[in-house]
């Protein structure tokens, strides 16, 4: 048999942390789970190292015959989700521990849904496409209900399950009604396909699929119209669990999203109107919606649904000749170290304060930890698109490519709700700078928690100076 | 003869899924779903993959559905305590969207009909089945076990860590 | 001087301060605020040396010669978008360093003394450096882009600043709206960015003014583009409809009013329509927009002016009252007489600020000595008679008050009179008349000012009066220094009707490489063409007329009868209360923007959380109920809800795409 089209080394960085899952559950049997502590390590081991060969990539062809692709978006996508699971992890273990969390589970599942992730932003065709969206979407379910014990999380957890399962049907008869007409599974075949049934009945049954498929992506994007499970998922999630959503999930959707609407490129004159809509409303809800937000953990919820509708118009621009899915990729990157840092602070704020989340606990902040306050100031202005904040810089490019593409009215609209944004992520510097602390007493942030913050602050105000360290690595995406 | 047996395996499919969503009784609904598990592998076998139809015989019109009737029996769930989940005030609502869903995709079989040439592939005999699911298919093969895995992680995290607590059951 | 050599010095006129701003951030707390504040003023006043070394050389090139576009390295490129980390010295970018550098080296000295006393003042050196690094950035930058970064940087400081005393809700709500309202002028920044970016493909100065070369004046781009940028400018330098921030940023210590929101940062939006005159020479609809609004806000402000009660509100409606005045100039395409006003306001209404907190530094410490907390040392009406308490704080007060009323030979007369006699000779008369009795205004509620302040006899009591002496001389030398420049400033960019020796407009000569592209010039002509010696007497004389009339009202309503100023207030209450309530605007914004905005976000809110679909659903429960029908809420929470909304979300995709 010859397997000379396999090329494993394509595939380690998802082998390396599937294994590290694997491991982890295999240590956490064998030590009956006395070692638990411990499995932090083994598992930031499988991270780092998946990063540390994602960031040096030997020119690595693709493997697997096509499905497991190598391109500099892959390896992209693949970043951008490690380097949310290095923020994320020591400071997701403390706060298991803290709240009676199973570790190594949430461990493992945390794992497995970045494997997953990863399979999403290389996935060459679509059925590796759909069983990376299923992967990360259990385990995500799973982590969703790890709090058991409180109602909310059961909820959120059910309710994920469901509407995504939902979603996920979507997802899948498109993928059948596309591929079916097309005549592939392979991603970048597909233009050529429907390019071969354009003019013929077959063409309306294909761009049935594509609509599909386009819907169920902005489910797993949270995009208006699909956003109406993020607040009761995200709120009622654990924390830490909520920060991996709506960071490296999230990346991980516009990943893939992003290649499929980028082999569509032939049919785009069918969905830009839709996406464009769909970018618009979600621009206007996510942020005016953020905006009366009374809980943090919402109030980010919302936000990065807001997100979600500057990364379309990305996308959007991608159907017109010529475009890349540059800025989409920029934009990520600073966007998932602001906020995965932002609910690990958002995590601890609320613990030392009333426990749920408000946005008085940050009443005073700079009293009790001047640094913190000044780095979640930075952090939200960088949400916020302030230069010179990498989240500007992500902004800049995404509304330059809306503008090159034609589409300059939703770059204006664009333009329009992020100065709305700005009321939204000002409010809780204003109540950490200018108001006096209900509570006294400094707030002391643990070494993992200070880590996560400072890289995360550091890394914005690094990609706003000097793009180019990312662009660099991402040239020429999509060409 | 093909037609008419597609039409009426499709019939079984769709109607056993609708048994499944309408009856109230949980071991009437694992029935309805054997049938659409039943009719699915008929459609395999029209399909000329025989191996397939086999397959999907023993493990879904076999072990899944009998695991299935086995939970149901342990769970041992009483016709009253069910009652209270009828849809009972949004119902047109929901009707009203998945009719609109099912009218638009009408819409695209009836203006595009069914004549796009696909590729049949492989024939569906063992050989070709396993070449193509150990060679050519084998990363999404994989891909498969690790959402098995997750699956299973979560499944005993959740049974074993997430149970509600006693007080909050009230 | 060449680019190379040049690369060097250029980028340390920014980056000294930013330096400074990090010693002080990183080990301000171990040091002293004298040693805080000297190492600050040092790395300011470096930029000045630097600033002043180049400025010296500048001079012997040959004025072709006089553009340097230095660049220091790629910053972004993408797609067709190209950014370059770039700064450019012309004589404009070289005028603003210049005088942004040297007077805010004398604020930051000033302020060793203002705040030698406040805990953190480290952390306020910090913010005041970095503050002069964003300034120089924003007027250094050589494209779009780092123009906004700096723009964007001192409004993130102002910010920083305006909040610095942080305990103070008022004080945080006021830094709120500066930074929200100065959003909203970036809005109309970024989209003009983006206009010129969508059809020129560039955002260099250089090539930007190339792609507009070959435009017929009146095109719609260079005007749509003007317009844009001018929001953001109205939003920077306090115009109507935006300037509303200013009079409440005055919440920050008083050292930052006058560096921020007198001399520095508010000129930032005149300085980008300089910068970008090429754009505003080809829109003349955008060039009357600027003019309008100039003329209206130099008016406006000086109405609320009239009346107000703390020192520096009156300071601050005189502010933008002056600023209008520079929009005025650079309306009737006067760039050059606009730019010489930013100069020698940027020296007296830094001057008044200083003075004006050394007056309330004074009051501070009289009320500190005998425990009284409760009085407010800005109210004016607690002050008087501190002339003699206070000497070379009134002298130096005094010099700024005569240069901003328009008295010759002081500074303010030269400027302003330029911008009237521009104005008057482009033909924009009603503008002139508008332009002219604000400049009676501000006379009188400049001296209205003084007299309540300084004239008269002091309002707390003779005992308690003793308790003043006049502030140390790092407090005293910065306002003797801006008071030698309010006063002679003025022979810089002197008038030729005036130019007995024929010296020349040496200012005007200084900026002439930077504004002579044809359309420019066409507008200078037609000043030349309609001006003539004694129609500029005429004018001159016309508004020292109208000063003296504000001074001697003034003198009559505030030193000689007081009771007079209280008498027409009595006779006018509802026009008195309105100029009070400053016209209300905040009130009107409030209702107009604000509580829209904010039922809009519940309208959005409850949409999320309740649902359309949440509607329709209760709808037919409601209907269901009064059918007899007993209706139990789901268990299952609202997922239904959020299924049914992605059903017709898809249904409606679908449909979206097959009746196209």
């Amino acid at each position: 048999m010859d397997f000379s089209g396999l090329n494993v080394a394509a595939l380690l960085p998802e082998l390396l942390v599937s294994g590290g899952g694997l491991l982890v559950m295999a240590l956490h049997a064998a030590f009956r789970g006395r070692q638990d502590r411990q499995l932090v390590w083994v598992s930031l081991a499988s991270v780092v190292a998946a990063l540390a060969f994602c960031l040096n990539p030997l020119t690595v062809e693709p493997g697997y015959f096509g499905s497991a692709l190598s391109d500099p978006m892959a390896f992209a996508g693949r970043i951008t989700v490690l380097a949310a699971l290095v923020l994320l992890l020591p400071g997701g273990v403390a706060y298991a521990r803290s709240r009676n969390l199973p570790q190594a589970e949430y461990l493992s599942l945390s794992l497995f849904a970045a494997t997953g992730m990863m399979a999403l932003a290389s996935a060459g065709d679509l059925i590796v496409l759909f069983l990376a969206v299923e992967v990360l979407s259990i385990s995500l379910y799973c982590l969703a209900g790890l709090m058991g014990e409180r109602e909310s999380s059961r909820q959120a957890a059910l309710t994920y399950f469901l509407a995504g399962s939902f979603a996920s049907g979507f997802l899948l008869f498109g993928m059948a009604l596309l591929s079916g007409s097309a005549g592939t599974l392979d991603i970048a075949a597909l233009g050529t396909g429907l390019a071969r049934v354009s003019g013929t009945g077959t063409q309306w049954v294909a761009l049935g699929g594509v609509v599909l498929m386009i819907a169920g992506l902005l489910f797993k994007v949270g995009a208006v119209p699909f956003h109406s499970w993020v607040a009761e998922v995200y709120s009622g999630s654990p924390t830490v669990v909520t920060a991996f959503m709506s960071t490296a999930a999230k990346a991980a959707a516009f990943a893939g999203f992003g290649r499929v609407l980028l082999a569509l490129g032939s049919v785009s004159e069918a969905w830009v109107p839709l996406v464009g809509i769909c970018a618009g409303a979600t621009m206007i809800l996510g942020n005016f919606t953020a905006l009366v937000q009374g809980n943090f953990k919402r109030m980010l919820a919302f936000s990065s649904v807001a997100h979600a509708g500057y990364l379309l118009l990305g996308l959007m621009a991608v159907g017109a000749a010529g475009e890349s899915l540059e800025a989409v990729i920029f934009y990520l990157l600073p966007y998932v170290l602001a906020n995965a840092a932002l609910f690990l602070v958002a995590a601890k704020v609320s613990q030392a304060g009333s426990g749920n989340y408000k946005l008085d606990d940050y009443k005073g902040l700079a009293r009790r930890n001047p640094w913190l306050a000044g780095l979640l100031a930075l952090l939200l202005l960088g949400l916020a698109g302030m230069p010179p904040l990498a989240g500007f810089m992500g902004k800049f490019m995404v509304f330059s490519a809306a503008v090159r593409a034609g589409h300059t009215g939703l770059a204006v609209l664009g333009i329009l709700t992020s100065v709305v944004a700005v009321f939204t992520y000002l409010r809780p510097v204003v109540y950490a700078w200018f108001h006096e602390p209900e509570e006294s007493g400094a707030l002391n942030l643990d070494g993992g928690l200070a880590f996560v913050v400072w890289v995360a602050g550091a890394g914005l105000l690094l990609l706003g100076l000097w793009p180019r360290l990312w662009l660099d690595l991402c040239a020429g995406i999509g060409v | 003869m093909e037609g008419i047996l597609f039409v009426l395996l499709s019939v079984l499919a769709l109607g056993g899924g609708l048994w499944v969503l309408l009856r109230r009784s949980p071991v009437d609904s694992a029935l309805g779903l054997l049938t659409t598990m039943v009719a699915i592998a008929g459609h395999y076998m029209l399909l000329d993959a025989p191996f397939l139809a086999a397959v999907q015989l023993i493990v879904y019109g076999g072990a899944v559905i009998i695991l299935f009737l086995f939970v149901i029996m342990l769970l041992n769930l009483r016709q009253d305590r069910l009652r209270a989940r009828r849809l009972a005030a949004g119902r047109w609502v929901y009707a009203l969207a998945g009719v609109a869903v099912l009218f638009c995709l009408a819409g695209i079989f009836l203006a595009g009909g069914t004549s796009g040439a696909v590729d049949a592939g492989p024939s569906g005999t063992v050989e070709a089945f396993g070449e193509a699911l150990f060679r050519r298919w084998v990363y999404p093969f994989e891909l498969t076990s690790v959402l098995l895995l997750a699956a299973l992680v979560g499944a005993v995290a959740l049974t074993r860590h997430a149970a509600p607590k006693a007080e909050d059951k009230a | 001087m060449s680019v190379e050599s040049l690369a060097l010095p250029l980028a340390l006129i920014p980056l000294l301060p930013l330096l400074g701003a990090v010693l002080n951030g990183l080990f301000g707390r171990y040091t002293n605020a004298r040693l805080s504040g000297a190492l600050a003023t040092a790395a300011i006043g470096g930029s000045f040396l630097v600033a002043l070394n180049i400025f010296l050389q500048f001079n012997q090139l040959p004025e072709e010669g006089r553009r340097f576009l230095v660049n220091y390295g790629p910053w972004m490129h993408v797609g067709s978008l190209s950014l370059d980390w770039s700064l450019l010295l012309d004589p404009l970018s070289l005028l603003y360093a210049l005088f942004i550098s040297g007077v805010a080296t004398l604020i930051h000295l000033y302020s060793i003394g203002y705040m030698g006393k406040e805990p953190s003042f480290a952390r306020y050196f910090a913010y005041l450096n970095l503050f002069s690094f964003a300034m120089l950035t924003l007027v250094l930058g050589g494209n779009y882009l780092v123009m906004f970064l700096g723009w964007e940087g001192v409004g993130l400081c102002s910010y920083l600043l305006i909040g610095f005393w942080f305990s103070d809700p008022e004080k945080a709500s006021a830094g709120k709206k500066a930074f929200v309202v100065n959003r909203i002028g970036d809005f109309g920044f970024l989209l003009g960015a983006f206009l010129l970016f969508a059809n020129l493909g560039s955002l260099d100065y250089g090539q930007v003014q190339e792609g507009m070369a070959g435009l017929p004046v009146g095109h719609w781009l260079p005007t749509a583009a003007a317009l844009l940028l001018f929001v953001g400018a109205t939003g920077k330098s306090a115009q109507i409809p935006l300037y509303v921030w200013l009079p409440d940023a005055m919440a920050g210590p008083t050292p930052v009013s006058a560096l921020i929101h007198a001399a520095t940062m508010v000129t930032a939006g005149l300085y980008m329509i300089a910068r970008n005159h090429f754009l505003y020479s080809l829109a003349p609809a955008a060039l009357l927009t600027v003019a309008i609004v100039g003329a209206s806000t130099a008016l406006f402000a000086a109405t609320i002016g009239l009346v107000q009660r703390d020192i520096k509100k009156v300071l601050a409606y005189s502010t933008v009252s002056q600023l209008g005045y520079m929009f005025l100039a650079m309306g009737v395409g006067a760039y050059t007489a606009g730019l010489f006003h930013v100069v020698t306001h940027a020296f007296f209404k830094a001057l008044l600020f200083l003075g004006a907190g050394s007056v309330i530094h004074a009051m501070h410490h009289v009320y500190h000595k005998v425990h009284d907390h409760k009085r407010d040392p800005q109210d004016m009406r607690n002050m008087g008679g501190l002339a003699k308490r206070l000497p070379i704080t009134y002298w130096t007060f005094l010099v700024a008050t005569i240069a901003i009323a328009g008295f010759p030979p002081f500074a303010g007369f030269f400027s302003k009179d330029e911008i009237l006699w521009q104005v008057f000779a482009t033909g924009h008369w009603p503008l002139w008349l508008m332009g002219l009795c604000a400049a009676g205004l501000t006379s009188f509620y400049m001296f209205r000012l003084l007299f309540l302040t300084f004239h008269g006899t002091y309002r707390g009591g003779e005992a308690e009066a003793a308790h003043f002496h006049e502030n140390p001389l790092v407090m005293t030398l910065p306002l003797m220094i801006l008071a030698v420049l309010s006063a002679i400033a003025g022979f810089w960019g002197l008038p030729h009707f005036l130019d007995f020796a024929h010296l020349g407009n040496r200012f005007d000569e200084f900026l002439a490489p930077v504004f002579h592209s044809g359309s420019d010039l066409a507008l200078r002509h037609a000043v030349e063409a309609h001006g003539n010696v004694a129609l500029e007497w005429a004018l001159a004389l016309g508004s020292i007329g109208v000063a003296t009339l504000g001074l001697l009202l003034a003198r009559r309503w505030y030193l000689l009868k007081p009771e007079l100023a209280d008498a027409a207030a009595r006779r006018h209450p509802k026009l008195h209360q309105r100029l009070l309530d400053k016209w209300r605007v905040d009130e009107l914004y409030e209702a107009v923007v604000v509580k829209p905005v904010a039922a809009f976000s519940e309208a959005c809110s409850r949409q999320v959380d309740a649902g359309l679909i949440d509607g329709a659903v209760n709808g037919t429960a409601r209907l269901a109920q009064l059918a007899g029908q007993g209706v139990r809420r789901l268990q299952s929470g609202r997922l239904p809800h959020y299924l049914t909304a992605m059903a017709l979300g898809v249904a409606l995709l679908l449909a979206l795409v097959f009746t196209r």
